[in-house]
């Protein structure tokens, strides 16, 4: 049965506006870029040794993409394109039963491929001379022969060519969906639609206000519970805590809407999935990464999670200070027993 | 005077819980109070146990709710209500369960109401923290910090954290040397074993313990 990627079963007239998912895919591939950017760094911080993916059949797809999605080698695969058509790619071979060998992880705005972990020594990364296209892309500056199966070359030229029917002329909206059909986790999709609507709705804010239509903040606010319900807490375990008092922030905020300063939203709705559970994914779904830079991110992750929940009080305080409207309706019982739990805690 | 408070001395002015909780309100009326960067940070880890064991307990409880229940909770789902209740939050949600919720309601209103009760008493908390917060400087430790009395370590033995906060009141003072000093606790491990020692050594003119002293000892 067709699965829709980001699962939402909420109408509303918002969707009718401006084409705000093809916005949001572009936030995804700019995002895609900076993931990349940062595992570079990290890998060279970590001291890592030299690793490379050294797999033949790696190096002919990579080529063979490259082929036939840019026959004349103008350099017309823009790499986050390329990143994801790779990914893709990987994915149905490994369902026909080949294995690229491709090393992968998923982070904040997808899977993350190394590119400085890809046999890429016949492939210069080049800055964009299609007009199309702006930043980076990938050109084949050597052609060479692949020493591989005729069986397994007719595989993989079959998957390029599924590919290249579906991808060749499609957005960049679509590559990002399917790629998230493909993600390990459901929060992760449920997320992502939560995410893209309040975003939408915040940028839109002003307008949607002056043509006098409801913001609809209980759609937000079930996208969010929707979410949180999918999150498997056996998975991560570690950041189910914050998970849920993260959410209790998020849907009293999202709760005044209209009212609220939209930058303290959206940092607001981003800070758990960015800086703490995409920590946790990343060392947990991935495939042919280095065990090296695995470690390294294992390491990391102590101190990391314990800088979030700094940064989330941060937010947190200013949630209660100027959002939060307290009900005043507690009466001294309740204090009491409330008070009762937490008193063996402050010994 | 410098008041420099002890983490404790911020625990126990923003959680109501806590046994010195009033003593604590002597903060409200006194100047030029300080705190320092471990101060805050230890505060930071206070409020880190206090998520993972007790806030956190009552929000898995909630999901538990939203994962387990049906839609409509009847006066017939009750005492499983609490049953499911974990031990530690046990005297807070069975108060709400038995005297304050007036079934039937849906779960998204159960959780509603239990969500609103706790943001309540965070809220307390958070903004007698807050209000501390603008009015207490705070001092992070200069780099040419360059001795510590050994004498003092026997006596302070909890190296960086209880130790470090008093070795940071010493630095402030070292750094103005005009004013004088006050150090306000309710650790007993400073006030009653080391208090001469760290008025000897530290030029800390005064250690109080505010269990032992009622608001009204103090003047502005």
């Amino acid at each position: 049965m067709f699965k829709t990627p980001f699962d939402n079963n909420i109408e509303s007239a918002e969707e009718d506006m401006a084409d705000f998912e093809t916005v949001f895919a572009e936030r995804e591939m700019a995002g895609s870029i900076s993931d990349l950017n940062e595992a570079r760094i990290e890998w060279q911080t970590s001291g890592c040794p030299n690793y490379n993916a050294q797999d033949e059949l790696l190096a002919y797809s990579i080529n063979a993409i490259l082929q036939k999605f840019d026959p004349g080698n103008e350099g017309k695969i823009f790499q986050t394109r390329f990143y994801k058509l790779l990914f893709l790619l990987n994915d149905d071979l490994r369902e026909e039963g080949v294995d690229l060998k491709m090393p992968y992880f998923w982070y904040r705005y997808g899977p993350v491929v190394p590119y400085f972990l890809l046999p890429l020594h016949n492939v210069r990364m080049v800055s964009s001379s299609w007009r199309a296209y702006h930043g980076k892309s990938f050109v084949i500056s050597d052609h060479r022969s692949f020493n591989i199966q005729t069986t397994i070359k007719e595989t993989i030229d079959n998957s390029i060519c599924k590919l290249w029917d579906l991808y060749n002329y499609s957005t960049t909206k679509k590559i990002i969906n399917d790629v998230y059909l493909k993600a390990p986790h459901e929060f992760q999709r449920k997320y992502k639609n939560f995410y893209k609507h309040v975003e939408h709705k915040l940028n839109e804010r002003e307008k949607l206000i002056y043509m006098s239509q409801p913001l609809k903040e209980m759609e937000d606010i079930k996208r969010l519970e929707e979410a949180v319900k999918f999150f498997e807490e056996d998975k991560f375990p570690q950041v189910y805590n914050d998970l849920l008092q993260w959410k209790l922030v998020v849907k009293y905020s999202v709760n005044e809407l209209e009212h609220v300063d939209p930058e303290f939203i959206k940092s607001l709705a981003d800070i758990f999935w960015s800086n703490l559970f995409s920590r946790y994914l990343q060392v947990r779904e991935y495939d042919n990464m280095p065990e090296a830079m695995i470690n390294w991110w294992k390491r990391q992750l102590p101190p990391k999670h314990k800088t979030y929940r700094r940064e989330f009080r941060e937010w947190e305080y200013k949630f209660y200070s100027d959002i939060y409207k307290p009900t005043n309706t507690i009466d001294d019982g309740t204090r009491r027993a409330y008070n009762e739990c937490i008193k063996p805690l402050l010994k | 005077m410098i008041n420099f408070i002890d983490t404790n001395v911020i625990v126990g002015y923003c959680f109501q819980a806590d046994t010195w909780h009033d003593h604590c309100q002597i903060l409200d009326r006194l100047n030029n109070i300080w705190s320092s960067s471990k101060v805050l940070d230890e505060w930071q880890d206070i409020e880190d146990y206090i998520l993972d064991n007790h806030i956190s307990l009552i929000n898995k409880h909630i999901d538990q709710i939203k994962r387990t229940f049906p839609d409509m909770i009847e006066m017939t789902h009750r005492d499983r209500l609490l049953r499911s209740v974990p031990h530690k939050v046990q005297s807070f949600l069975g108060k709400i369960y038995l005297e304050q919720i007036d079934y039937p309601l849906t779960k998204d209103e159960l959780c509603d109401h239990v969500e609103r009760k706790m943001l309540d008493m965070q809220h307390d908390k958070t903004m007698r923290f807050l209000k501390i917060d603008s009015t207490c400087k705070k001092h992070t430790r200069t780099k040419d910090y360059g001795f510590e009395n050994d004498k003092l370590k026997p006596c302070v033995h909890n190296g960086n954290r209880d130790r470090g906060i008093v070795l940071d009141a010493h630095d402030l003072i070292l750094n103005m040397p005009s004013q004088k000093i006050r150090f306000l606790t309710l650790d007993n491990a400073i006030s009653d074993e080391c208090k001469d020692k760290i008025i000897t050594y530290l030029k800390i003119a005064e250690v109080k313990d505010l269990k032992y002293c009622p608001p009204s000892m103090y003047s502005r």
